[in-house]
């Protein structure tokens, strides 16, 4: 019954909550005001828009000592989820079936595990920053602690069930996906895909300044 | 809700715009801006975390704006906005933040944390919660022309003085001048020898300028408090000299906020593009020095360094230039470790320097500055900027620092050729 | 569960298959038990005398190791049944699951017992209210992580040791066999990173914790917790010493033992694999133990927490617990200083023309 549930109506729901929302909120930002600046630009914005969008992958210099810890295990924890997420050999076989109709190598067992442990490691660091640090301990909303919260859960049940015999464990696995998309849209989880306006935004200004940033 | 916080909010309400929803869709509250912020790092008060001072907006935003905010209102939760949530934040705003835009080029996510706090000013002062300095500051301008009172008369006696010692004339309200050139308070009433500096050099320059006695006062305390239409009728006075005298360009003084004020926020105020061009005094400079039109001689010997303006370079683009400028005059400059783009802020932009209550908190943060220098060992530091010149003195000061302050115009016109021509014409 | 079946018995079928039997009496069964093998095993369940079991003792031989000639090419292929796995199945259920479950409880009984019986040591003079800095957010990261690494290690490690017993009777057959197959994945996913946070320990504590004047003073008087006599102490005292060595070569056994054990292929011989398994499961056990005991030390002492939680210790706390390193504490601030000063002089004055070379005037 549960795992009916599960896999039905609950799947296709958190599907639809995850692409509504994200449409609905990139759409936010699309849509809503813009102010047209009338100053006199010094430079074009594009090309500022769309170096900044690249050029904030990396740290600054003199930051870089200061902020060592939110970088290092920032791009551990992203790379490693990222190479869970799309490069996992049961994955790149459900989006084959279900969604794509087609796929791509997938990594070796081994290399999926490395990867999933480099994601445990920056997002258990990430996360302890995140509390430790008095900083981030002040800034940050229960939604933030959430959403760490969530993506251990989602990644630690879909390492519970690497051996894809017990169907318990994939519906728990499946589950917490689907919790996870449900929860994506109203969440800073969303940076995912706003931080490109958001690097793009800036970058113009700057660009229009005639400055690098 | 007392009428106060309704009409911040309101003013709030009107700041929302893609760039918001973008920026705050995106901040992950990772606390890398913090390290980039002086208040922050010489405090080690998280809560001057930059993109902790934009909490009243960004809470409006999540009530009123964000997909959680408007799914919980509809099931009937609204956290209320209370008056404290702006009141609180006066203190954070206006006294632990210059504006320097230093947040705004390290945050990962990209976001433009300087600009979101200008817009937090704008609900703060519509709703009161503005230091009483910055307040008296523009109303005086508004009714005397200059945060400093009525400064006109101190202006033309200076004038007096500088054409009795150099034999050159200011020349006040040409029509069809090539430059129009603003001036800001603090260099009319602190630091004068600014007045003479362009005076000589633009004879020297033989370049076509005016004063305009209706409105040569350049800074802007509407900017400085977040208050729009203050701000827009303080520009309006000198677009309004401008046209009316149909000079071709304004020249913006040294003063980093009033080159913001005029150069980028000017039109936007207006609703309408210039007529007319707007230059930094340090373009026009190293425009004038490239053509071969300023020729020096000479060179300073002291080891020097040169303090970038935050909204002159950070936030204006006027970068390559000054150092240009100093290059040619001086001849042993070192650089601080993070100069240019990312150049730490003296701690008094923004209206930090005129607001007496910050004044403590603007001196501990020089610590910044100090060990930048201390790094450095240089005997004389030069900048562009006159509010910076009076907070970095105050900061050596304070600091028992034996250095030297220079403005960079002053040391241009200083090392100007003798050109006997010139002379009398 | 059928899926083992299937193992078991797609593995003698195997063994049977490849390998040249000398015993007669072995070859003579062979035959006709091979049909029967698959109605053996599931009527082994219903607690039927299963027919196999003659073949079974047949191919055992008692305990001799038989060794015969094979194509397959390994380390261990000309082994048909070794029987060590068999007495390391009996040392496990009779010695280690109950002598260490006894010794887990008895832990836990002896913790319970000092949080009720001995009073909280509360701060000398209360709280004074102002704090000395004691951690820096990286040594609490290091900490806080590896509690996460040890908790999740303990807890997974736990369920494959003591599960079968605990949660069988509770949820049953059904629950148990996905709850093992999760904790035994998630246990060895999670393992290595126990390994960082061993070396993230030793790079932000090791300098804290070599023997100094007053530790052995500190052991005798058990930290001066009966006597109230004051003493000297440094940055950690004898006690937190211990614990972090302790904790130190624990993990070191329990990384190699646990690496041996995630590739046994590099394991030439089965007693091997099995001190390992034994090596690992005893320091797993001592851990645990030590941690209940590392809890409670710190909350018998008030104040000690803070440590961990902000990095911010009261000055009274750090006065009467620590007091020589709340002494160099404070002085060291002023001769850091200094040092700074100076050095950053000598530079300015060793090569006053460097950064002036360097200057963005190109
Ligand atoms: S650096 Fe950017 S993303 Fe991080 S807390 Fe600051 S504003 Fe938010
Ligand atoms: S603009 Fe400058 S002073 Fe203000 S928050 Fe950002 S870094 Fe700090």
């Amino acid at each position: 019954m549960i795992a009916n549930f599960i896999d039905g109506p609950l799947w296709y729901f958190s599907l639809f909550v995850f692409f509504a929302g994200v449409m609905l909120r990139l759409g936010s930002i699309i849509f809503s005001k813009h102010k047209v600046d009338l100053s006199v630009a010094r430079g074009p914005e594009a090309p500022g828009a769309f170096r900044t969008i690249f050029s904030r992958f990396l740290p600054d210099k003199g930051m870089y000592p200061h902020i060592k810890l939110q970088v290092i295990a920032g791009y551990i924890f992203h790379l490693g989820l990222f190479a869970v997420i799309f490069f996992a050999a049961p994955h790149i076989k459900f989006f084959d079936e279900h969604f794509l109709g087609f796929s791509w190598t997938a990594l070796p067992h081994w290399g999926f595990i490395f990867a999933a442990q480099l994601a445990f490691l920056g997002l258990i660091l990430l996360w302890l920053q995140r509390v430790i640090n008095p900083v981030s301990r002040l800034i940050s909303k229960t939604g933030d602690h959430i959403s760490s919260i969530l993506t251990f859960i989602v990644l630690l049940t879909g390492c519970l069930a690497l051996l894809e015999s017990f169907s318990s464990l994939r519906l728990l696995h499946r589950f917490s996906v689907e919790l996870f998309l449900i929860y994506f849209p109203f969440s800073s989880l969303m940076h995912a895909f706003t931080f490109i306006p958001s690097r793009a935004f800036t970058g113009a200004w700057f660009g229009r300044r005639g400055i690098k940033s | 809700m007392s009428e106060r916080l309704e009409k911040g909010l309101t003013a709030l309400r009107g700041q929302m715009d893609s760039k918001v929803e973008s920026f705050f869709s995106s901040c992950v509250n990772c606390g890398i801006c913090a390290e980039s912020c002086l208040f922050y790092t010489e405090t080690k008060d998280p809560r001057y975390t930059p993109i902790y001072k934009t909490e009243p907006l960004r809470k409006l935003w999540k009530q009123e704006y964000s997909f959680w905010g408007k799914f919980s209102s509809k099931l009937g939760f609204t956290k209320t906005f209370k008056e404290s949530d702006l009141a609180d934040w006066e203190e954070l705003v206006y006294d632990g933040c210059s504006m320097c835009g230093r947040c705004s080029m390290v945050c990962p996510m990209g976001i433009d944390i300087a600009d979101i706090i200008a817009r937090v000013k704008q609900g703060l002062s519509a709703a009161g919660y503005t230091p009483q300095d910055l307040v008296g500051a523009a109303n005086r301008t508004l009714e005397f022309g200059s945060p400093m009172g009525n400064i006109l008369p101190a202006l033309k006696a200076h004038i007096k003085h500088i054409e009795a010692d150099t034999g050159l004339t200011v020349p006040f309200d040409i029509e069809g001048a090539d430059y129009m050139v603003t001036i800001s308070a603090n260099e009319v009433v602190t630091f004068p020898e600014y007045i003479g500096a362009i005076t000589r050099i633009f004879a020297h320059a033989n370049v076509s300028w005016t004063i305009s006695s209706e409105a040569f006062e350049a800074t802007n305390s509407g900017l400085q408090m977040g208050n729009n239409t203050i701000a827009t009728e303080l520009v309006g006075r000198i677009v309004a000299a401008a046209e009316k005298l149909k000079v071709k360009n304004v020249v913006s003084p040294e003063c980093g906020h009033a080159y913001a004020a005029i150069r980028w926020n000017g039109p936007n105020y207006l609703g309408k593009k210039y007529t007319f061009g707007v230059v930094h005094i340090l373009e026009l400079l190293d425009e004038l020095y490239r053509s071969g039109r300023i020729k020096t001689s000479g060179m300073e010997t002291s080891r020097m360094t040169f303090h970038d303006p935050c909204q002159i370079v950070r936030r204006g683009g006027v970068a390559a230039q000054p150092r240009e400028l100093l290059a040619s005059v001086a001849s042993d400059v070192t650089e601080m470790s993070d100069h240019g783009r990312m150049n730490w802020c003296c701690g008094g932009g923004g209206g930090v320097s005129a607001n007496e209550r910050a004044e403590e908190l603007r001196i501990q943060v020089f610590n910044r500055k100090k060990s930048q220098l201390d790094e450095i060992k240089v005997e004389t530091m030069v900048t562009a900027c006159s509010n910076c010149r009076t907070v970095l003195e105050d900061g050596l000061d304070a600091n028992d620092m034996d250095m030297e302050v220079l403005g960079l115009t002053e040391l241009i016109a200083d090392h100007l050729v003798e050109n006997e021509a010139l002379v009398g014409s | 569960m059928t899926k083992l079946k299937h193992f078991w018995f797609l593995g003698i079928m195997l063994m049977l298959l490849s390998f040249n039997i000398n015993s007669l009496s072995a070859a003579e069964n062979v035959q006709d038990s091979n049909a029967n093998l698959v109605n053996a095993v599931s009527a082994q369940q219903d607690g039927v005398k299963s027919p196999g079991s003659d073949l079974w003792r047949n191919v055992r031989q008692r305990n001799a190791t038989i060794s015969g000639r094979t194509q397959v090419k390994g380390a261990k292929s000309g082994t048909l049944i070794d029987t060590k796995g068999n007495e390391w199945r009996k040392v496990r259920r009779e010695m280690l699951v109950p002598y260490g479950g006894y010794f887990l409880l008895g832990a836990l009984g002896v913790i319970a017992l000092l949080f009720i019986f001995i009073k909280r040591q509360r701060i000398p003079n209360g709280k004074s209210g102002k704090t000395v800095t004691r951690m820096s957010s990286m040594q609490m990261i290091t900490h806080w992580f590896l509690v996460v690494i040890v908790g999740f290690m303990s807890i997974t490690g736990l369920l494959l040791l003591f599960g079968r017993f605990v949660i069988i009777p509770i949820m049953g057959l059904e629950a148990f066999s996905p709850i093992a197959s999760a904790s035994k994945e998630g246990h060895n996913l999670m393992g290595p990173l126990l390994i960082i946070s061993l070396l993230m320990m030793l790079f932000y504590y090791l300098r804290h914790n070599f023997p100094a004047k007053g530790d052995l003073k500190w052991l005798f008087t058990l930290g001066g917790i009966f006597s109230k006599k004051h003493l000297e102490v440094g940055y950690f005292n004898a006690g937190e010493k211990i614990l972090f060595w302790a904790t130190i070569i624990l993990c070191t056994l329990l990384s190699i033992s646990g690496l041996l054990l995630l590739f046994p292929y590099y394991e030439p011989t089965i007693e091997r694999t099995q001190l390992a398994l034994l090596i690992h499961a005893i320091a797993a056990l001592a851990i645990i133990a030590m941690v209940f005991g590392h809890i409670w030390m710190v909350y018998t002492v008030e104040g000690t927490f803070d440590a961990m939680n902000t990095g911010e210790v009261d000055e009274n706390w750090a006065k009467s617990h620590h007091s020589r390193w709340y002494k160099e504490k404070t002085n060291t601030a002023e001769v850091e200083d200094t040092d700074a000063i100076s050095t950053s002089e000598n530079d300015a004055g060793g090569k006053p023309s460097s950064k002036n070379e360097e200057g963005a005037y190109s």
